[in-house]
């Protein structure tokens, strides 16, 4: 349910990489209309599936970006931050602010930009700012 | 549908324009041109008010932000926005972050007053050092508010009263003495820095981020707009 389909997840992923849509158009030999459509579409679905979660669990929601694929909210039960990440092939992973961030997903933040190193505090410097 | 409580900032495209244009004719005009300038004075108010915004809504896909009177409807497409943050309830979010113009804006304004009270003759009706002072010690608070993050509210209001302090040192190196009169000036200046604090910090402030362009808003509660953005995503249609 969570997850985007097969070859929009792979046009997102390349757009959350830093490339621009001619370059993802040229690389998958696709028009850059199908790419910016696909783009649109993983935003409005990303955006959909996070509204969704924080809506069923009732969290409040602080900060979606649909570009990189994470949300900043806050349970409001245990007063605690909590940070979503949309992982390519696996879909959302939701994690605590308190609780150890793995390696893939540390990693997975580097491929796409946000952090520079390894580190949780970076990430999460970079998630609050 | 109507997004209740919502209100449009002129932090951005048009409505920036029009509040660049409205401090300059209100501010420098009349120094620029001291006899007759009354009517664009006026017509600089009135740009101003033009720029706030009066209301948002949700009309299908599209969040509609209204201003110049509810005449200007500037529409974000849904499948547009990158990004949707409350700055104000991250650890450590600044309005400055975002809107770097609004913030040099304010520094401008602040030199400028500085540099007009400087040469200022001396002798003159207090009036004068007082618009220049109080143009410091606002654009100062301001650059503050939008610089120092949201959660760190004490701080932003230790400097906003130490601005007060830092007005009347600048009133009494210009004229060389303060009277009753002028206290009582400054304590107003402070209950209205108070207010400000108070406005400030009344209301959340939602960034918008497109691929071109960044809006803010600011909501009594952000709930009821997350809420109507959730129904709008749901709406869209995607394939």
């Amino acid at each position: 349910m969570f997850k985007l389909p097969d070859r929009m997840e792979e046009i997102w992923l390349l757009k959350a990489k830093g490339l621009r849509e001619i370059d993802i158009a040229e690389n998958l030999d696709i028009s850059k209309q199908a790419v910016n459509k696909a783009l649109k579409d993983a935003r409005t679905k990303l955006f959909e599936m996070f509204l969704s979660l924080a809506e069923v669990f009732g969290f409040e929601v602080v900060r979606i970006n649909a570009e990189k694929g994470f949300m900043v909210a806050t349970s409001r039960e245990l007063k605690k931050r909590i940070y979503f990440f949309y992982i390519p092939k696996m879909g959302i992973r939701a994690f605590f602010e308190d609780s150890k961030f793995p390696e893939y997903l540390l990693k997975h933040s580097l491929e796409l930009g946000l952090t520079k190193n390894l580190k949780k505090e970076e990430l999460i410097e970079i998630l609050e700012t | 549908m109507k997004l209740k409580d919502v209100r449009p900032m002129n932090f951005s495209g048009i409505p920036f324009v029009l509040v660049v244009i409205s401090f300059t004719i209100i501010i420098v005009l009349p120094r620029v041109t001291p006899e007759n300038y009354w009517p664009f004075w006026i017509f600089g108010w009135i740009v101003l008010f033009a720029s706030w915004g009066t209301g948002a809504e949700v009309e299908k896909d599209f969040i509609v932000l209204k201003y110049v009177f509810g005449k200007l409807k500037i529409k974000i497409p849904f499948s547009e926005i990158e990004e949707i943050t409350t700055i104000n309830k991250l650890q450590k979010g600044t309005i400055a972050k975002y809107f770097k113009w609004e913030i040099i804006l304010f520094m401008i304004l602040v030199a400028y007053a500085l540099f007009d009270l400087i040469i200022l003759p001396h002798g003159l009706l207090k009036g004068y050092y007082f618009g220049d002072i109080g143009l410091i010690v606002f654009g100062l608070f301001y650059i503050s508010a939008f610089t120092i993050p949201f959660s760190k509210k004490k701080i932003t209001g230790i400097f906003t009263y130490s601005f007060v302090l830092l007005a009347v040192l600048m009133l009494y190196l210009k004229i060389g003495s303060i009277t009753a009169d002028d206290i009582l000036m400054f304590i107003i200046m402070a209950f209205v820095l108070t207010v400000a604090i108070w406005e400030v910090y009344s209301v959340e402030y939602v960034v918008i981020r497109t691929p071109r362009r960044l809006y803010l808003i600011t909501a009594k509660n952000t709930e009821e707009f997350i809420k109507a953005l959730w129904k709008v995503a749901q709406n869209v249609q995607t394939t």
